[in-house]
């Protein structure tokens, strides 16, 4: 027997109840209904509250605007507190913009910079101290520097120590250079700002590449910041006709991408082309080079990688040399080269640091590698599927026997195998530092032990992949290694099919989307058996000793086609 | 500007090649048992005549395109023989490359059939490589240029060093006598070997873009390499054929060339049934010859009917060529078409071209005339 009060409308009481009872028995508003109801109304309340101020916020901003032309969001006027007004509207709620207001003599000054992003010690040596002390009033020369007051342009020519100042009318323009990092100085009575140059930020050192090792020659990699970058390019080339023109993309982020080329090098027309790519590129945010490869590339849809990436300064200046043009993206250190052809992707950094012989023999063993990746697999199946008799007939017995044990067709075996070597490879690039050793121990005894201890996989196929495998890490590319991992699948399919006709079928599939891929005009494989371009096989398909390559690549149409005095032989890789 | 590469022009070499690889094609193994059975002893001599015989209807034909070095055949032909006659000369000029193709379509079905899928119809492979040679003619020709280039190079090295092989074989006793007393079989062989050599036909598409690069005389000089080569190959094919199995073996095996390659044993080595490694080098040379053939049925299509791409004209012609090779159902029908096709050929360059040039003639000294 239950005893239960409970408080009824108008204050009621009743007693002795034998059961619970649901309070919105007696207290209708209490229901669960009425009070999910009322909450939305609430939540509806908040969101129309808070779409309400941002109207309100955007109301206020285009009052703001007043006079100010279409693209700016307003015009300064010559009244600091107003400006300041405007600035502190536009970073509203950007908690990490400082306003620094200090005084100039008989004025009123206001810097404006982004926490971390400016080197405030620069700011007080060369802006404040100078602002602040020459118009002192125990200073001798506070008369003159008053005076100078009056003109932005006289204020940073005579009073301000920075070694890059900019006067600015444009508020766009001023808001983009404090978001960069620079500081922006207004003074009471003047209608334009100064954008002074104090970047520094936190930033990775210049380290070695962590994908483009190199047994011999430079260690220094590209680092994200793309002022460093330049430079490192810049360092290792006392070149005036080396040029970099930088642009911005990122409607939002206002990325930078800097578009490097030697003037009296490169193809005409080629960067005009390249700059217009990346003139199209609409979108909001650009976080890394691989978007801007997206976007200029003829054939996004390939898996053939068509731009070349790079983490290494020396790669890329020896790539402009041969008259192609690279393009640094602010933020990543992985950069991009183009044109890209099959060729430049063969070219590993350490081609030229070995003798001309043993490097024209890894070139070679790299093209069979990169067939090897591809057709191995799909050669095996279709010999084991359906041509047998052209294996030595003892091999053919053993191999009968060991599929013999094996429950699947050789097509499911090879597919099963390609599955777990890439879930093997998938788990080591993703896990820990510390664990891929674990992970690949754990990889190479399945593979290589468990599969067929298990009669699952016959041994031959282990031998099989695992040979493709290591081929295909064998590729300086990454990209175009997984692009030769992508197309091993559809080639396993057509050897199942139609055996070593499907496979020859697949090559010259594969041969013709090859040689009918362009990047930036240039043929990817055919420039490789051009009649008009075997010259190139000198530095292509051999490596000839660095005093016989005389001549540029012809595949890239290098206005000069002599290497002048040019000794080191280096190209493209 | 959407493609910085040129593509409006190839080198003098570029065309020799593409002759070459055009001309090649699937003959080298489908033609040889004829051949031998017209000119048995003399079937080499027959393949140098005709290597000569079809140079000679190259330079004719290099000379009529140099008349018109900014035209092909489909623009110029109307103007030469009026708009029916020319009309006719363009179906000529597209029927011997259709009838080439589906005879070619066949003869690779049924020997892929035989040789690598017994029980697999021969339809099957057909369609297999008519769906490639379409995705390849259906590119632009700096693209099909290109494979034609890397084929050159690459499947024809393999094919030729595996037929090579088939020299420890060889008997050069089969090969007496050499010098032949059938005078007239041998001259008849020479004209029969046009099915080997066709396809240099194409020089009266491809010759606006090459005429700049080079001058006449130095063009024929380079085209000749490219028929020496394409003889020199088919000597090899011939004479190893009947150095290996006679004339009388030859004649009645239907494809000497893959019997003759099965023959041969490598002793400690492991590679066996060469045959297979023949096929494989020689799918890549049929498909280099099909698919020039196709875009070129689909370029003088495009032309005639004035239009800018000529990927519809290649979509359009797949399913006809499929059917034309479904058609050539048995071997008596296949060399009926292949008689035909030869004369219609032999016809083209040997009457229709001289009298081309004669006409370029007659109308120039016309001109001439009329401007006193």
């Amino acid at each position: 027997m239950w005893k239960i009060l409970i408080a009824g409308k108008g204050g009621s009481v009743i007693k002795n109840k034998k059961c619970i009872q649901k309070l919105s028995k007696y207290m209708p508003e209490a229901s669960l209904a009425i009070a999910k109801k009322k909450l939305e109304q609430l939540q509806d309340i908040i969101t129309q509250s808070a779409e309400f101020g941002e109207e309100i916020g955007q109301i206020i901003a285009q009052l703001r605007k007043v006079a100010a032309p279409s693209n700016e969001p307003f015009l300064f006027t010559s009244v600091l507190t107003e400006n300041e007004a405007l600035l502190r509207a536009v970073f509203r709620d950007c908690e990490d913009i400082e306003f620094r207001t200090f005084d100039a003599g008989n004025r009123k000054a206001l810097l404006v910079y982004l926490k971390g992003m400016c080197d405030t010690s620069n700011l007080e040596r060369n802006v404040l101290k100078s602002l602040m002390g020459q118009t002192s009033p125990t200073n001798a020369n506070t008369v003159n520097a008053l005076n100078g007051l009056n003109d932005m342009k006289a204020i940073s020519e005579q009073i301000l120590g920075s070694a890059s100042v900019r006067i600015v009318k444009k508020a766009n323009t001023l808001i983009e250079a404090i978001m960069a990092g620079n500081a922006l100085l207004l003074i009471d009575g003047l209608a334009e700002g100064a954008s002074i140059a104090a970047v520094k930020h936190v930033k990775r050192d210049i380290s070695a590449p962590y994908n483009e090792y190199a047994l011999q020659g430079p260690d220094e990699a590209f680092n994200e910041e793309i002022n460093d970058n330049i430079a490192l390019i810049r360092r290792r080339a006392r070149d005036t006709n080396l040029k970099v023109h930088i642009m911005r993309v990122g409607e939002r982020t206002k990325t930078s991408v800097a578009v490097l080329y030697v003037a009296n090098l490169v193809k005409p027309g080629l960067v005009e082309e390249v700059k217009r790519r990346i003139g199209l590129i609409k979108k909001d945010k650009l976080l890394n080079s691989a978007t801007i490869d997206q976007f200029i590339v003829d054939h996004p849809w390939s898996p053939f990688p068509q731009t070349q990436t790079t983490e290494r300064p020396d790669k890329m200046l020896a790539a402009l040399y041969e008259g192609r043009v690279g393009i640094i993206v602010d933020g990543t250190p992985v950069e991009i080269l183009v044109p890209c052809t099959y060729n430049v992707l063969m070219q590993a950094p350490d081609d030229y640091t070995m003798q001309p012989i043993v490097a024209s023999l890894i070139r070679f063993s790299r093209n069979a590698a990169a067939f090897l990746a591809i057709y191995l697999p799909a050669i095996y199946v279709a010999v084991v599927s359906y041509h047998p008799g052209m294996l030595p007939t003892t091999m053919a017995i053993s191999i009968a026997e060991l599929r013999a044990r094996t429950p699947f067709p050789s097509f499911l075996e090879a597919i099963m195998m390609e599955i777990l070597l890439e879930l093997i490879q998938e788990a080591i690039i993703r896990l820990p530092l510390k664990l891929t050793g674990a992970a690949s121990m754990i990889g190479a005894f399945i593979i290589g032990n468990t599969v067929v201890q298990a009669g699952l996989i016959n041994p031959l196929l282990v031998v099989v992949i695992a040979t493709t495998a290591i081929s295909s890490y064998s590729m300086p590319s990454y990209h175009f290694s997984m692009a030769l991992r992508w197309t091993r699948v559809p080639m396993l399919i057509l050897a199942s099919m139609l055996g070593l006709y499907g496979v020859i079928l697949g090559v010259l599939a594969i041969t013709i989307h090859l040689c009918s891929l362009r990047s930036f005009g240039e043929s990817y494989l055919g420039g490789m058996f051009n009649v008009d371009l075997l010259s190139d096989w000198k530095d292509s398909v051999v490596r000839l000793p660095a005093k016989l390559l005389k001549e540029r690549p012809k595949e890239f149409g290098a206005q000069d086609q002599i290497r002048i005095g040019d000794s080191d032989g280096q190209s493209g890789s | 500007m959407a493609n910085l590469e040129a593509k409006s022009y190839m080198s003098p070499w570029q065309l020799a090649i593409v002759v070459f690889v055009t001309s090649v094609g699937a003959q080298i193994l489908l033609s040889p048992r004829s051949l031998i059975a017209n000119a048995e002893h003399g079937a080499w001599i027959s393949v140098l005549l005709g290597g000569m015989l079809f140079y000679s209807a190259t330079c004719l034909m290099l000379v009529l395109a140099k008349e018109y070095p900014d035209e092909t055949i489909v623009e110029y032909a109307p103007r030469l023989f009026g708009k029916v006659g020319g009309n006719l000369v363009v179906i000529w000029f597209n029927l011997l490359f259709f009838l080439q193709v589906i005879q070619i379509f066949y003869g690779m079905g049924k020997i892929i059939t035989f040789y690598m899928f017994d029980r697999t119809p021969p339809e099957v492979v057909i369609v297999a490589l008519l769906a490639v040679c379409a995705y390849c003619a259906v590119q632009d020709w700096g693209t099909i240029m290109r494979i034609q280039q890397f084929m050159f190079f690459v499947a024809y090295s393999i094919l030729i060093l595996v037929w090579l092989a088939s020299i420890l074989n060889l008997q050069p006793e089969n090969l007496l006598p050499i010098w032949p007393v059938n005078t007239k079989a041998v001259v008849n062989g020479g004209f029969s070997t046009w099915n080997m050599y066709a396809g240099y036909e194409c020089v009266l598409l491809l010759m606006p873009l090459v005429y700049r690069q080079v001058s006449l005389g130095s063009l024929i000089k380079i085209m000749g390499g490219a028929f020496g080569c394409l003889s020199l190959l088919f000597l090899l094919v011939i004479v190893i054929i009947i150095g290996v199995l006679t004339v009388e073996g030859a004649k009645n095996l239907l494809y000497p060339a893959l019997i003759v390659i099965r023959s041969v044993e490598l002793p400690g080595t492991f590679i066996e049934r060469l045959e297979n490694y023949l096929l494989i080098a020689w799918i890549p040379v049929v498909f280099d010859t099909l698919a020039a053939m196709m875009f070129f049925m689909g370029q003088v299509c495009m032309r005639h009917w004035r239009q800018a791409d000529h990927r519809p004209w290649v979509l359009f012609l797949v399913p006809i060529i499929y059917v034309g090779s479904t058609l050539l159902d048995n071997q008596q029908v296949y060399e009926m078409t292949s008689k035909f096709t030869m004369w219609l050929g032999l016809s083209f360059s040997f009457i229709l071209i001289p009298l081309s040039l004669l006409l370029v003639w007659w109308q120039k000294r016309k001109a001439g005339t009329g401007c006193g």
